[in-house]
Formats: structure tokens, sequence, C-alpha cells
């Protein structure tokens, strides 16, 4: 399972068919990931389901695809996304972790306690309560990493627990209202248009130049060339959606910056190598000498920290931090987004960005369904199928190339 | 008072209590790791002061309600003499209603009335199961009346059966228990709250104008209440014409993030034209007020809620929201003792006592509603008065001379 799952994500560093792995080196990074997780489908049927998702609700509702909708969207998925980056961190693992709502509440509170009612100003209150996410993610780590417990039992304890320290953070009240304007622009503001297409220029110059600069060392290729300029013209079409409407939402900007981080620590750093290393089979990466206790310890406490990240973006969001902060549907929503956007749940397999195609997708099948006015139940129904479609879309694409590449065996 | 038949209204759709997160067993890890946690994070990085200094300064506000004059009773109330035993069964730790006003002042207006009488506080962590059992201890330790508020309206009607078996009298407290010889109900009048939400949104807008609607929790049976009593008065008008509605969307467990997205949708589908938004409570009004904000319309546009919960009390200060109906916690847990002092020297309330009378699929229930008032800016005051919210946590950030600070 782990043999044939590895590859999908890793091709440059475990064998594939030869002929694939020499014309995949040539390859700049990006073009690399971004041929890699086209052609082995790591990220096109999340696409492939947006884009059916996209024509149904415009079909149904004018506004679906409108820039003031997109742009809504962009902001509402940014919320579970970075929920999602810390579940898939630890999914890439072999691991789950249950308590990320329940942290990303606690931490919300941590946040409301300090600002509303302490006064505190946001560049010191914030640096805390990102702190304290990481000491909670930390915390169940270490039990996990040392103490061999399941993570599943541990975070389960976890979304029990600090569940628990969220309700009592708050008090009788019940909710604390953040009015302070500083955390409000973190999800209620957006780039000037300008600023907007600053920065798309800068990515698009970027994204090209740096396939330019690889390609120019090796064999200019469609696929080395062709796929940055997709990305660079998606990013200006993204800027001119967005400035139509009200500009880029900087917690938009924001996530993309954190999936950016993340790519590049999970892809181009030795941590990150062992990451996948210890999610495809602990064992083999233990006797190649990967600290697995480390790296397991440091997967929860990047996780705790996103969930107090993701506590932040909904604190800004609703502008306080109550009993239902992190609560609800959150959690089953990022493991969700996480796994429909391609990472498996059995470790070794998967990318950071399929936290924002689920999240995406989630979310614009929930704003969708909102836009129609369909009754709950029918949302609820609506809402079941997809999961189950757009996984269902994910295994069939994913087997029938694997199949193609004849490395096919036992999917995951 | 007119008067639906909750049954029917409530019957299409799941009961209250059937809320499913797994969240709600919170409580019970509390102890549990409580302990590690406040550690590992203090130890992290929490001043351990900040953190839990202010929120025990908040703490008090509520359960000292202890100065409020006893106000007039429905009849004769005489004190019992023998020391006997009463149960108060709450639903979840989650609500922070239930243990910070509804337990503490049911504690006092008890201990006011019946002084002798030992009162038992249980809170269920929303499993019906775990209410059933803890019915079934009181009974065992001697309750001679159960107050109930239910996890589950219709699952509840074991506890009643259970309490029959004894010869127990329950009394639903704000939630219905269906189809059992439940004794009396105090509580909300969900109905009632809802037509008093649809009036004060057809006084504040305009012949032409767009509303928003933002109803509850679909599984809970208050928000269909409350919707049918909205719609009553809405409806007409946007049959006719005088108003037109976008949205009318339901949000699943009053989440304010739900409700924000909602909102958003509506805006852009509106695209911004709507002259009022009509929310079910205050959560989900949070949300909708947050949506506004990025669209640059918050505080330009009217926005209800129920509740009047300190966060909404502050939106209302600061002129994001408009209003919000309160109902005064104190005033239900004085008329239930008071019931259960009746109950407890075999007394019988006057008819006058009650407001109307609930049918739960059984029979009709003698009920005792709680008068709501709506609550903004000017008579804030009242809220500060009745020791239902905490002056200083409701100023924070306030500039003096707004409302009541």
């Amino acid at each position: 399972m782990s043999e044939n799952a590895a590859p999908t994500v890793h091709a440059d560093k475990v064998p594939l068919g030869e002929h694939a792995r020499k014309s995949e080196r040539r390859e700049s990074r990006v073009a690399g990931w971004l041929s890699s997780a086209l052609s082995r489908g790591t990220a096109m049927p999340a696409i492939a389901s947006l884009v059916v998702i996209a024509v149904f609700f415009q079909s149904q509702s004018p506004y679906f695809l409108s820039p003031d909708n997109l742009t809504n969207l962009a902001v509402q998925a940014s919320l579970v996304a970075t929920i999602a980056l810390g579940e898939v961190v630890v999914l890439l693992l072999a691991e789950i972790d249950l308590s990320l709502g329940s942290v990303s509440g606690a931490t919300a509170a941590i946040l409301g306690v300090l600002m509303a009612s302490g006064n505190m100003p946001w560049f010191i209150a914030v640096p805390i309560m990102l702190a304290c996410g990481a000491a909670m993610g930390a915390f169940q780590g270490w039990w996990i990493a040392w103490l061999g417990i399941p993570s599943f039992v541990v975070t389960l304890a976890g979304m029990l627990g600090f569940l628990g320290l969220q309700l009592w953070i708050l008090g009788p009240q019940g909710t604390l209202s953040i009015f302070d304007p500083n955390i409000g622009a973190l999800t209620g503001s957006t780039l000037p248009a300008e600023a907007g297409w600053i920065v798309a220029a800068i990515v698009a110059v970027a994204v090209v130049a740096a396939a330019l600069v690889r390609g120019a060392r090796g064999r200019l290729t469609m696929k080395s060339f062709g796929l940055p300029v997709v990305l660079a013209a998606l990013v200006i079409a993204g800027v001119a959606v967005f400035n139509a409407s009200r500009g880029v939402p900087t917690a938009f900007l924001f996530l993309l910056a954190l999936l950016v981080l993340g790519w590049w620590v999970t892809q181009h750093t030795r941590p990150g190598r062992h990451l996948f290393a210890v999610g495809g089979n602990p064992e083999a990466a233990r006797r190649a000498g990967v600290p697995v206790r480390r790296i397991r310890f440091a997967a929860f406490t990047i996780s705790g920290t996103l969930a107090a990240v993701g506590g932040l973006l909904a604190a800004s969001y609703n502008a306080s931090a109550g009993t239902l902060t992190g609560g609800g549907t959150l959690l089953l929503e990022a493991i969700g987004a996480a796994v429909i956007g391609g990472t498996s749940l059995f470790g070794g397999r998967g990318s950071v960005w399929s936290a924002l195609f689920g999240a995406l997708i989630m979310g614009g099948v929930a704003n969708g369904l909102d836009l129609t006015n369909a009754e709950q139940p029918v949302k609820y129904m609506v809402q079941g199928a997809i999961v189950l479609l757009a996984v269902s879309l994910d295994t069939i694409l994913r087997r029938r190339q694997s199949r193609g590449r004849q490395i096919g065996g036992v999917h995951v | 008072m007119t008067r639906i038949d909750r049954t029917e209204v409530a019957s299409g759709t799941p009961p209250a209590g059937r809320r499913s997160h797994l969240r709600a067993f919170g409580a019970v890890g509390v102890a549990v790791l409580l302990g590690a946690v406040v550690a590992g994070c203090s130890s992290g990085a929490t001043p351990s002061s900040s953190a839990s200094a202010p929120s025990s300064t908040v703490a008090p506000s509520s359960s000292s309600a202890a100065s409020v004059a006893p106000s007039s009773a429905a009849g004769s109330l005489p004190t019992t003499s023998e020391a006997s035993t009463v149960a108060f069964l709450l639903p979840d730790n989650t609500t922070p209603r239930w243990m910070s006003q509804d337990a503490p002042s049911f504690q006092k207006w008890m201990k006011q009335l019946a002084p002798n009488v030992k009162v038992i506080i249980d809170v269920a962590n929303e499993d019906p199961q775990t209410q059933l059992s803890q019915a079934q201890a009181a009974l065992t330790q001697g309750a001679k009346v159960l107050v109930v508020t239910a996890v589950d309206g219709t699952q509840a009607a074991k506890i009643v059966q259970a309490a029959q078996a004894d010869s127990v009298p329950v009394v639903a407290y704000t939630r219905i228990i269906n189809n059992a010889p439940v004794k009396y109900m105090t509580g909300d009048d969900p109905h009632e709250i809802g037509v008093a939400l649809g009036t004060w949104m057809a006084a504040h807008t305009k012949q032409g104008d767009t509303i928003a609607v933002i109803a509850g929790s679909t599984t809970d049976s208050f928000a269909h209440l409350e919707h049918d009593g909205y719609m009553s008065v809405l409806q007409p008008l946007f049959t006719s014409g005088a108003r037109k509605m976008v949205g009318d969307v339901w949000t699943p467990e009053w989440d304010p993030v739900k409700a924000h997205a909602e909102m958003d949708a509506i805006l852009a589908s509106a695209h911004n034209n709507v002259q009022g938004v009509l929310c079910a409570n205050d959560s989900t009004a949070e949300g909708a007020i947050a949506s506004l904000q990025t669209h640059g319309l918050a505080g330009k546009i009217p926005v209800t809620g129920i509740d009047a919960t300190l966060a909404s009390d502050q939106l209302i200060l600061k002129g994001l929201q408009s209003m919000s109906v309160w109902r005064s916690v104190d005033n239900e847990a004085q008329y239930t003792a008071e019931l259960v002092v009746d109950l407890l020297t075999n007394q019988t309330p006057p008819a006058s006592f009650f407001t109307g009378t609930v049918n739960n699929g059984y029979a009709d229930i003698p009920m005792k509603a709680v008068p709501s008032t709506v609550i903004d800016k000017s008579n804030m005051q009242e809220l500060i008065t009745a020791n239902a919210i905490d002056k200083t946590a409701l100023c924070q950030g306030i500039p003096s001379g707004t409302g009541p600070c």
C-alpha cells in the first residue's frame, strides 16, 4: 500500500517509471509540482469537482459565480481551509486530530479574554493565543509520540478537554465581543485594487521566470512551460474577479501564503520528506534513521498552531469568541475538506493544496445551497451526496491513472 | 392569549435535543483534562493571571443576583415545614444560561419560599439517557417534585412516567415535554416572541423595503414556533407586496459562522438591496452583523435578535444591532419555585396565575409564560437593574454616555 502510495506525492524522491523520473527532474519546482499534481491526480479530481459544482450552481442561481459571491466564498473557505491544513499535516502521518475544532475554540476564547476583558493590544494577545495553540498541540503530540497512545484517543480526549477549557474561560456570559479593528481586518478587509494587481504581477512574473530559468537549463517542454503560464493566468484572473467586487480578501491572501509555506516545507525540506516517509511506512522510516517521534510531535504542534490560526480567523469573522466558536460541524468539514481535496486518510499521500480545494468544494456547496434557498433537509442530503461523489471521483480517477502507469495494485 | 398547538408544529421536526455534537460531552472530559491542559498552556505562554482573572470577574455577575425584591406571587405561599427534596434537571453545560442564571435563581427562590427544601441540580450533557438516569436517581433520593428542562422533548416522556410511578409531579421548565402527564409548564412563548420580532420589523421598515429573514436551527422546535410567530406578521406584508422577502434561511445550531455565510449569500443575491434583517436570535444576529460590516451596511439597517446576550447588548450599544428580546430568567425561576412550593404543600394555584395552556399531545398543560421585553439602547439599564448582565462587562470598550454606560 505504502510503496504505491508514496510515489504519487513524491516522485522525485522515490523511483517511479524510469522515463517519468527523468522528465520530472528537469522541471522547475513549481512546474514540477503542478504537472505532477495534475498528471498524478492530487488536485485534478478536486478541480473537476469544483468545475462541476460551479456549473451546477450557476445554472441554479445567477449569483453563484458573481464576483461578490466568489469573494464571500474565498473568505468563508479560508476559515475551514486553515483548520484543514492542520489536519492534512497529521493525515500525511496516517494520524488524525479530532481536537482542532476545540483548540481553535479554546484559543479564540483566550484571545477574547485577553482582548475584551484584559484590554491587551492585539500584537501581544495574538502571539499568546498562537503559542497556546502550539502548546495544546505539543501536549497531545507528546502523548502520541512518546507514550504511543493512538492519536484518535488522545485527540478525542483533547477535543473534550479543550472544549471544557473554552467554556471555562468564557465563563457564564458565553460570548465575548472582540471589537478591535485590527482583528476584524483579518477577515473583513480587502486589498486595494492596485495592491491586488501588484501582487498578481509579482506572482505571475515569479512563476513564469522560475519556469524559464529552469527551462533554459534543460529541455524546454510544453509541460514545464505551459503550466506556469496557466497558473499565472489563474492568478491574474483571480485578482480580476476579486477586484470586480471588493478586492482580494486579506484572509484569502493570508491562507495562500500559509499554503505556499506549507507546500515548501512538505515538498522541499528534510522534515517535509520525513513526514511522507513516516506516513508511508513508519517502520521503514525508522530504519532509515528518520526521527519518527520528533516528526509526530512536530506535526501535532503544527496542527495545534494552525487550529489557533483558525480560531483567530473565526474570532475575526464574527468579531467575537463564543461557546459555538470552533464547534458545530467545523471539525468534520475540515477533515472532509482534506480528504475530498485528495489527502489520504491512511497516510503518506496528499498535498497541502487539498485543504484549499476541499474547503472550496465544501464551502461552495454550502454557499450554492444558501443561494438557491434550499430547505435544510435538502441541504444536508445534497451535502452528503456531494461528499460521497467527490471522494468517489477522486478514487476512480486515481485508480485509472495508476493502472495507466502500471503501478496499480492496492489503492489507497 | 392566542396560542397554537405546539405539538402539531413541533411534530414535523426532530426534537430540540437531538443536535448531534459530540462536543457536548465536553464536560465529562473537563475534569480529566482541565488541570493538565491549563498547566500545559500556561507553561507554554499564557500568563495564567490574565487568562483566568477576567473570567472570574465575569463569573459573579449573574450568580450574585440576590437583591431582587420578592414580587407578588400567584397566591398565598405558606412555607413548608417538613424537609423535602426537589430536583432541577437541566439539559447541558454548553448553553451558559442554565448554570449561570437558571440554577442559581431557582435555588435563591426556593430558599426564600421554602428554606427547608433541599434542591438537587443535575446537568445532563445533552444526553436524554443521562437525564433519565438523573431523574431516577433524584426519585431514589426522595425528590417530591421534578423540574425538567428536557434534553429531548419526546424522550423525556419516560422521565414523567418514572415520576408518575412514584406519584411525583413534573414541571416542564422552558421546554415542553410531549405526550406525557406534565403537571405545569413555565417558560417562554416562542410564538409570542416571534410575533414581537415581526411586529418590530414591520414597524421599522417602509413600504417596498426588502427584509432578509435568518431563521434559527431547524432541529429546534423553538425556532419553528418563533418562525410561525414572525411570519404570521410578515407573510401578509410579503404577499401584498408591502415588503419583499429575501432569504428565509435556517441556521444549523444557531451557529453565527453559518449565519454570516447565509447573510453573505443573501447580500450577493440581493445586490446589497436589503433594508432590514430579521434574525431569530442574538447569535445569528452576531453572524449577520459581521457580514453586514464587510458590506458596509452594519448600523445602517435594522437587525433583530432575541436573548439579550452580553455580546448582543454591546452590539446594540455600538449601534450595530437594533434590538433584542429579553425574558427574565429570574421571573421564570420565581414562577417555577412558586409552583413547586404549591405542589409540595398540595395547593392548587388560581387559574389567573397561568397565562394559558400548552397542548403537549396528552392534555392542555397549564402554562405560565414569562413576559418578554424589547431591549434597545434606551432601556438597557433594565438588564443591569435586574442583574441579568454585569455593568462592568457590558461597558467594556463602550464609550461612556452610551446607553447605561
